[in-house]
């Protein structure tokens, strides 16, 4: 956990309203410095508002946004020491690239001959210095977004914020970007505040990602935390691939599906009160055959059809309860085959059966 | 393909019957003269030499340049802030707000130089109002019949054709420009000049030179509120295809105006171009 000393960015029992439309409910963060750090969930959870707040374009209905350990409601965006890549990137469109990099820099009087070596400085950085008297209407959306980001960061600003900024790029570009964007990171030490819906895009890159969906807060944690031990049926879906099956504790991890499927499960003492919890066991930890002694779970399927994917199958199975169920099988794991309708028993280990709530904290 | 070529050719027939030809007619008779109310077909430029020394035509020429620049000044001045203020804090009203400001097109153009007459007029709105409020004892005869008559009509003319251009330049400018100028530090008044101002810049030139250039080759509104005082040079161009008969002169003065344009609007095109800043 990041030390109150330390967190760049606070928020506090934040609240946002659009009229009757509660877009935040109560979301309490805190940031570190030199994090980066990822906020993902579907459009519409309040990522993007969350990502306005701290930026200064919008403002708390309750809260408060704490920059740097001081309170920022009544900051407007220009006296921020945080600076913003858009979408779409936002480059100015009547100026060069060496202007619209040079421009924050125009802004607060940074001496005259000063700027020229920064600007070329901050363009290396991205590898744009030899487009300087482009104009943005010239440049691919890669070139443009590391313009942008040559802007955003010139003014050395604590805290960079970027709203999907690889969104607009085709896979590949993507891939290169995502790379040009974690090794940037470590060199600036800055930091980040990522927003994607990308979950894949959220693990790769950075050091804690937070979960949100529908204005609420439903885990903060490293990609390790996030990913092997999510807390709600919405992060264990939204964060990879999982299989939930709903049912309840009857012991500190012995869990007992609706349809009667009785499982051991990881310890989950806590949710031992819930009326109902899911369990959640990904793809690639399911087996077709017991493979050792710690697959002590059993559960019985019938086959429904494969899905190839290159580098893995995908094979559809259907438990009692009617819920699809996922198993990711490697290439070199020998080929099984089944047939439709074919009765198959997966195993699975105790540790690798998560408990989930179905709302957040 | 078809209907491509057609257009094109619709098109030109167009251009041909009703630019090149009355615009080739007109060029033809400011080289011919007149004699006794006879047009002489014969060619010289005296009625281009005639502009040049009679100071008349040339005090003229530049009182309207004057005028024209006064109107079209005003009308980009008034028109911006407008503009702006319909398009940031329109909101739900935008629409109504936009027609209402060219509201007055949808009036007759003779009605709305008529309406100004009787507004500044000795019985008029505003001196019944000065009247009425005990600023003036009689009413007064000084709003009528010169120059500023003419400006404040024209102005009423032209603010709708300033406006236009100037709403859709600032309308095409990305509304989170300005966010990312307030983001990397420019306050508000830094962020207008800096980036809102120079990208709206094209259609403020474009919508001054509307406003130029109708208040300039106008001869309504000077001769139904100028008076003599406010006469410009459209009302002797008026003149020579009416009173004076003198076609070929009529014909040379328009041609020099014509040329005058022209001139303006090749110089001020490239700043005029809109779209050239948004599009790739």
């Amino acid at each position: 956990m990041i030390n109150q000393e330390q967190a760049v960015v606070e928020l506090r029992q934040v609240s946002k309203r659009f009229g009757n439309y509660e877009a935040i409910k109560n979301l309490n963060l805190s940031i570190g410095k030199g994090e980066f750090f990822s906020i993902v969930g579907p459009s519409g959870c309040g990522k993007t508002t969350t990502l306005k707040m701290i930026a200064g374009f919008d403002h708390a209905t309750e809260g408060s946004v704490y920059l740097s350990g001081t309170s920022a409601n009544h900051i407007p965006p220009y006296k921020r020491n945080v600076n913003t890549v858009f979408q779409n990137y936002a480059l100015f469109p009547h100026m060069t690239v060496y202007d619209n990099v040079a421009y924050p820099l125009k802004i607060r009087k940074v001496p005259k001959n000063e700027i020229r070596p920064r600007v070329i400085e901050s363009l290396k950085m991205v590898s744009m210095d030899r487009f300087l008297d482009r104009s943005p209407n010239q440049l691919s959306g890669g070139q443009k977004q590391r313009v942008a980001l040559a802007r955003a960061l010139i003014s050395k600003p604590e805290i960079l914020l970027l709203d999907e900024p690889l969104s607009a790029l085709d896979f590949h570009l993507r891939q290169e970007m995502q790379r040009v964007l974690k090794h940037l990171q470590r060199e600036v030490d800055i930091t980040f505040v990522y927003i994607t819906h990308d979950q894949g895009e959220a693990l790769s890159l950075s050091d804690r990602i937070a979960v949100m969906e529908n204005g609420v807060l439903h885990q903060v944690g490293s990609p390790e935390e996030i990913y092997e031990t999510p807390r709600t049926k919405f992060v264990a879906g939204f964060i990879g691939k999982t299989n939930l099956i709903k049912g309840k504790m009857e012991g500190p991890s012995n869990f007992v599906s609706d349809a009667g499927f009785q499982a051991m499960t990881n310890d989950a003492s806590g949710l031992l009160g819930e009326p109902h919890v899911y369990i959640s066991v990904r793809p690639e930890k399911l087996r077709a055959s017991k493979e050792d002694d710690r697959y002590v779970n059993r559960l019985s399927a019938v086959f429904v059809e494969e899905t190839y994917y290159g580098s893995d199958k995908e094979l559809t199975f259907r438990e009692a309860g009617g819920t699809h169920i996922l198993m990711k099988q490697q290439q070199d794991d020998g080929n099984m085959r089944f047939s439709a309708g074919e009765s198959v028993d997966l195993f699975f280990r105790p540790e690798d059966a998560i408990i989930v709530k179905e709302w957040g904290s | 393909m078809y209907g491509k070529n057609l257009m094109l050719i619709i098109i030109s027939i167009w251009v041909l019957l009703f630019i090149v030809l009355p615009v080739s007619a007109m060029l033809l008779f400011s080289f011919w003269s007149v004699e006794n109310f006879q047009v002489i077909h014969s060619f010289n430029i005296q009625n281009y030499a005639k502009f040049f020394h009679d100071p008349i035509y040339l005090s003229l020429f530049g009182k309207t340049i004057k005028l024209a620049l006064i109107v079209a000044v005003l009308s980009a001045l008034i028109s911006y802030p407008l503009a702006l203020f319909v398009n940031h804090r329109g909101g739900t009203y935008k629409t109504i707000l936009f027609l209402g400001v060219l509201a007055p097109l949808w009036v007759g153009y003779l009605v709305r130089i008529y309406s100004w007459r009787s507004i500044l007029g000795e019985s008029g709105f505003i001196n019944s109002l000065l009247v009425l409020t005990g600023i003036l004892k009689q009413p007064s005869s000084s709003l009528l019949f010169n120059s500023f008559a003419v400006v404040i009509t024209m102005l009423c003319i032209s603010i709708p054709f300033t406006f236009i251009p100037i709403y859709s330049a600032i309308e095409k400018i990305p509304g989170n420009l300005a966010q990312a100028a307030a983001d990397l530090g420019a306050n508000g008044s830094r962020a207008f000049w800096t980036v809102t101002f120079p990208l709206s810049l094209p259609g403020v030139v474009t919508g001054f030179m509307f406003a130029f250039i109708t208040s300039f080759g106008d001869y309504m509104t000077p001769s139904l509120v100028g008076g003599t005082s406010g006469i410009m040079y459209g009302n002797i161009i008026q003149t020579q295809f009416g009173n004076s008969y003198n076609w070929p002169l009529g014909a040379a003065l328009s041609m020099i105006m014509l040329l005058f344009i022209l001139a303006l609007i090749a110089a001020t095109r490239k700043i005029g171009n809109v779209q050239a800043i948004f599009e790739e």
